[in-house]
Parts: C-alpha cells; sequence; structure tokens
C-alpha cells in the first residue's frame, strides 16, 4: 500500500481532541490529553510509546470499553464512518463493537472463556451480530478458523480454550475479531506475550487477512519491528500526547521528537552513537496529575530540552522541510540540536 | 461374566483395565463415592417409597403398639424397625418422612439458590447503589436469628409445606447471593469479559453466555451444603411442630414424638436421628467431594 494513493482514501475514524481522564484519591489523572488523528480506510497506523502512554486506554476510550469509574472521557469526538462513537446510543455501539470494529487483546491467554467451547465463542458473536441461524454460525466459524490457519478447524470447534496453544488461542481471538467482516480491527499489543517465532506468524496473518479483507488496523505495540514491517503510520505517544506522526519510513529515517529517536535507539534502528550500543532513555514517564507543570512533559527527561520546552506545551505541527504528513510537537529542531551537540566532541 | 472376559480380551496389555480404573477411583475418593451411593440411595427409597413401604405409614394399630425391631425378615407384616406410640410401622414412616424432608429442602434449595444467584449476580456485575442495597439486606438476614424468622414466618403464614419451602428458601439465599456476587467480581476483571464486551456482547448476553457458566461449578458446590443446612433445619423446624403437620410423617416430628418414651422404646427417636445424620452425611461427603473435584488449583490435572 502505498503512501500517495492512501490520502485519496475516505476517511475512516476520525478522532477529534479525545481526553480521557481517570479519577484516583491523588486527583484527577490526564491519561489521554487531546489526541486528534484520522485513520482512512484499508491503512494501517501503528501506535507506539512506553507503558502508562495512554495507548491503549485512548483505545478503549475509543469504543467506550474503559471501566467507569474510574475512567472518563472528559472531551472529544470519535467519529467512525461520520457517527459519533462517543455520542452514540449504547444499543447502536453494541452493533458496532465486534459487528464493525474487531479487537484483540494482548494476552491470550486469558482472553477467551475458559468454560466455554471456542466454537461457542465464535459462534456467539456472529449470532449476536447477525440474523443466521446455529447451523450457518458454526460453518461460518469453521470457515473462520481455515482463514486464521488452525488446522483441523471442525474438531478444533468442540475443543476448550486449554487445550490450545498461546499462539493458536491469538488466531482464534482473530478469527473471533474478524467473525463479522470489521473495517477496523483495534490489535492492543496482540504479539507482546508470544514466542518471537509465533510472532512473526501472527503478523504476517494479520498482515495478509487486511490484504485481502481491506481492513483498516491500529496496531498497538512498544515493539518497533513490528511498526516497520507492518504499519503505513506510525504515531508516537507519550504522557497521553501525540509526539510525532506521520508515514513510518519518514519517521524512522528522520525522527524530529526526542523521544521518537530515543525509542529508535534503545531498539538500536535509530543510528546509535556507537555501533551495536543501545541506548535507553533515562528518567521515567511522569506523573498525569492536575497540578502538571506547564511545557512539554518529555521536557525533564530531553537532554535537548529548551528553555522553551519547560514552559509551554509544544502543539503538534507538520515539521520543517519533511512531508506534509509528518507531525511533531517539538519546539527545537532535533536535526540542528543533534547536529550541534555532535560537533564539539 | 462373557461380556467380562469380552472387555478383558481387547484390553491392551499393560493398560489397566476398565474394572480397575474404576476401583482405583474408589480408592482414591471413598469418601465421595460413598456420599453419592448413600445419596442415590435415599433418593431412590424415597421415590419408591410408597412401593417398598411394609405397611401404611398413617394408619394406626393400637394393638402393635411399641412394638420392638424385628429384624427376622424373613415373614411379611412384622416391624423391622418397631412400630411408635400409635403402633405405626417406624420403617414406613422414615420412608415417607424422607420425601417430604427431601421435597422440601431441595426445592428450598433451587428456589434460594435461584434468587441468591440472580441477586448476588447483579450485585456484582451492575456494582454502586443495587450492590449496597442487596448485600445490605443479605447482611440483616445472616444477623437475623434464623429460629426466630422461621417462628415468626410461620407463625403469620401458618405451617404448611409450601410455607416451610418460602421460609427455607429466604434463609438459604443470602449464600448463593454472597458467594456468587465475589465470583462475579473476581470474574469481571478477567480478560476475556472485556474480549466479550468489545465483540458487542450486551449486559444480559454477557452475564448469561459468559459469567454464569462460569460461577456454575462454585453454585453447585454452594448448593450441595447449604442443601445439608436446610435439611437439618426443616427437621429443627418439623421437631418443633413448625414444619410438615400429622398426619404426615416427617423425621424432626418423629424425633420430638420419640422423645418422651426414650427410655422404654428406644427406637422410636433413634431411627429418625439416625436418617437424618445419614442424609446431612451423604449430602456433605457429596459436597465435599465435589469442592475437591472443582478446585481450580487442581484444574490442571484432571
Amino acid at each position: 500500500m502505498s503512501g500517495i494513493d492512501m490520502h485519496n482514501r475516505p476517511v475512516l475514524l476520525d478522532v477529534r481532541d479525545l481526553t480521557v481522564v481517570f479519577d484516583t484519591p491523588a486527583g484527577v489523572v490526564r491519561v489521554v490529553n487531546s489526541v486528534s488523528y484520522a485513520l482512512r480506510e484499508g491503512e494501517t497506523l501503528g501506535i507506539v510509546g512506553e507503558s502508562g502512554s495512554g495507548k491503549s486506554v485512548h483505545a478503549l476510550a475509543l469504543l467506550r470499553l474503559l471501566r467507569s469509574p474510574p475512567g472518563r472521557i472528559a472531551s472529544g469526538q470519535v467519529l467512525f464512518r461520520g457517527q459519533d462513537l462517543l455520542a452514540m446510543r449504547h444499543a447502536d455501539l453494541l452493533k458496532v463493537r465486534g459487528g464493525q470494529v474487531g479487537f484483540i487483546f494482548q494476552d491470550p491467554m486469558t482472553s477467551l472463556n475458559p468454560v466455554l467451547t471456542i466454537g461457542r465463542q465464535i459462534t456467539e458473536i456472529i449470532e449476536a451480530h447477525s440474523a443466521i441461524g446455529h447451523r450457518a454460525a458454526s460453518q461460518r466459524a469453521v470457515e473462520l478458523l481455515d482463514m486464521v490457519k488452525i488446522p483441523n478447524a471442525a474438531a478444533r470447534l468442540k475443543q476448550y480454550p486449554h487445550e490450545f496453544s498461546g499462539g493458536m488461542r491469538q488466531r482464534v481471538m482473530i478469527a473471533t475479531a474478524l467473525a463479522c467482516r470489521p473495517k477496523l480491527l483495534i490489535a492492543d499489543e496482540p504479539t507482546t506475550a508470544l514466542d518471537v517465532t509465533v510472532q512473526s506468524e501472527i503478523i504476517q496473518l494479520v498482515k495478509d487477512l487486511q490484504k485481502s479483507m481491506g481492513m483498516a488496523v491500529i496496531w498497538i505495540t512498544h515493539d518497533l519491528g513490528v511498526v516497520a514491517g507492518i504499519v503505513d503510520t506510525v504515531q508516537v505517544m507519550y504522557a497521553g500526547r501525540i509526539v510525532e506522526r506521520g508515514p513510518v519510513m519518514d519517521v524512522f529515517s528522520d525522527p524530529r521528537h526526542a523521544y521518537t529517536l530515543g525509542l529508535l535507539r534503545c531498539a538500536s534502528y535509530g543510528g546509535s552513537d556507537d555501533a551495536g550500543r543501545l541506548t535507553p532513555i533515562e528518567g521515567t514517564p511522569p506523573r498525569m496529575t492536575s497540578e502538571q507543570a506547564p511545557g512539554d512533559p518529555f521536557a525533564p527527561r530531553n537532554p535537548y530540552a529548551t528553555e522553551r520546552c519547560w514552559r509551554e506545551m509544544p502543539p503538534l505541527v507538520a515539521a520543517r522541510d519533511a512531508s506534509p504528513e509528518h507531525l511533531v510537537a517539538a519546539w527545537y529542531d532535533l536535526r540542528n540540536v543533534t547536529r550541534s551537540r555532535k560537533a564539539p566532541s | 461374566m462373557t461380556s467380562q472376559t469380552g472387555s478383558m480380551g481387547k484390553q491392551a496389555g499393560s493398560a489397566p483395565s476398565r474394572p480397575a480404573r474404576i476401583l482405583l477411583w474408589l480408592m482414591q475418593n471413598w469418601s465421595g463415592a460413598l456420599g453419592i451411593a448413600l445419596l442415590l440411595a435415599i433418593v431412590v427409597c424415597a421415590l419408591l417409597a410408597p412401593w417398598i413401604s411394609p405397611h401404611n405409614p398413617t394408619v394406626p394399630r393400637l394393638t402393635a403398639r411399641f412394638s420392638p425391631p424385628d429384624i427376622s425378615l424373613v415373614q411379611m407384616g412384622t416391624y423391622p424397625l418397631g412400630t411408635d406410640q400409635l403402633g405405626r410401622d417406624m420403617l414406613s414412616r422414615i420412608l415417607h418422612g424422607s420425601r417430604v424432608t427431601l421435597a422440601v429442602s431441595l426445592s428450598a434449595v433451587l428456589f434460594g439458590g435461584v434468587v441468591g444467584v440472580i441477586l448476588g449476580t447483579v450485585a456484582g456485575y451492575f456494582g454502586g447503589m443495587a450492590d449496597r442495597i442487596i448485600m445490605r439486606l443479605a447482611d440483616l438476614q445472616l444477623a437475623f436469628p434464623i429460629m426466630l424468622l422461621a417462628l415468626m414466618v410461620i407463625a403469620v403464614l401458618g405451617p404448611n409445606v409450601v410455607n416451610l419451602v418460602v421460609v427455607l428458601a429466604l434463609i438459604g439465599w443470602t449464600r448463593f447471593a454472597r458467594i456468587a456476587r465475589g465470583e462475579i467480581l473476581s470474574l469481571r476483571e478477567r480478560e476475556f469479559v472485556l474480549s466479550a464486551v468489545a465483540a458487542g456482547a450486551s449486559p444480559v448476553r454477557l452475564i448469561s453466555k459468559h459469567l454464569l457458566p462460569n460461577i456454575a461449578t462454585p453454585m453447585l458446590v454452594v448448593a450441595t451444603l447449604e442443601l445439608a443446612r436446610l435439611i437439618l433445619m426443616e427437621s429443627s423446624l418439623s421437631f418443633l411442630g413448625l414444619g410438615v403437620q400429622p398426619p404426615d410423617p416427617s423425621w424432626g416430628r418423629m424425633l420430638a414424638d420419640g422423645r418422651q418414651y426414650l427410655q422404654s422404646a428406644w427406637w422410636l427417636s433413634t431411627f429418625p436421628g439416625l436418617a437424618i445424620m445419614t442424609v446431612i452425611l451423604s449430602v456433605n461427603l457429596t459436597g465435599d467431594w465435589l469442592r475437591d473435584f472443582y478446585d481450580p488449583k487442581l484444574k490442571g490435572v484432571r
């Protein structure tokens, strides 16, 4: 999928100014902070960030899946094919969940119901979303298991989750998520709990299915290798904000936010100073309470922070001398600071 | 015999034969097996009571008052467990009494169980105000002396079988509600619930298709233990004259009636007491075995 024809596709998901807060005894915590972005049909968006960056919470908030209390969507709109999911009637929302939007979770060992057969869990979803009978639903379940490449599908349907391995369970989860041919698949770290070899199988499977079904995918991960392999657009989140966003190749080859650069260095994808040496990002993510200091939340961990970073929050704007889709929230120009830092030494 | 040799022939060498495996299982679970066997025997006796009783349980035969137990089963028409103060056959009365005891306590467990599970599930799933009201109600119920409650209700509504079931269900629902609530609370945090919700399950669907099947086994264990408690409770109420009314036989009543003759005719109280003890023992053994069988820590072994 080349970047050029992508921009002609209609927008599937339009997130506007989404803010999610958690009411805790210590105060109101802003977990997702006015996040706005658009996803086109068939596009694959990778969302990366550390634990606690708000990437999973934001995905749950899209479908109003957050436990409330403590989670609360403070503001924003989530337009899915023009309809606001956040303002929608609950009954309509149930049709979108699992129908037009599929969800895959991180841990396949716990995301299947232990007392129901695999077949029941898949037909359950099909029957909930369409008016077809039990027999037709069973047939569709066999097709789905074939589709996610589970051998001997008809017999496997009668088995319970504990009879499946982790990778097989994640395939089942994918089958349930795709049961109703969704337009959008949200995958929340679907490979984190799996072996590396199984990971690549699952990634390839999702990639193939996406191509054949023409759906959009939001892939939430902290694995930059996965991102480089499958996504069109990458979006880096830090402290509940989007700090950089753009076509994956642009962002990886020419990162403009110090955090993105840090992530790439941690994973040895970016040009690290001495070859083969991984560079950790110093410090930990900030606590996002309401009495948070003004300015860029990454400033305390940022070796390139300017004085303005400490005072003012930078807006997400087009990066200088880059493609118009490449957005960054930084006061500094990372190209200049890295160059000037290197020069004296 | 022939079928056994046939099956023996099919066995593949070292693998234990089917009878051997059953024997092994019985040795490992002897208490559970004993409980189930006793319970089955009692249920069969209760069901067949009208046909296997040697005498009519309610017709007095004053010429045969206080006949001692006579276990020479050679002649029909004797009294294997003796007769009571009105000359009624004890064995027949115990057999018939088991029908009432089992029917009343089973329907009370069923009734209380359904109400308790529904209320506990609602409290656990929806939380908030519903949870607070239902659980305070259960606390109130548990804090109130059970016998006093039973006496009050029976005194107001009058002693009969239906009211007895109502009272026992009223006593029994709290345990179901508390355990169901706890189970639902812990299930709610599990990821498969979130993934079911993300797949578009409505609250009703989520509860009926995903949560209730998951609490079925603990509820079954609670039901057996509760059954034992309610059998004892039913006997106690009948003992006090608030349960099944004469002339219908009931164990608690027989126990009470036999008390004054304990010195001269020991069998009047002893046999009903033994019957109560046997039923409760068998139910408890079955319940304990079920609990071990469904213990989550042993789940992988199964």
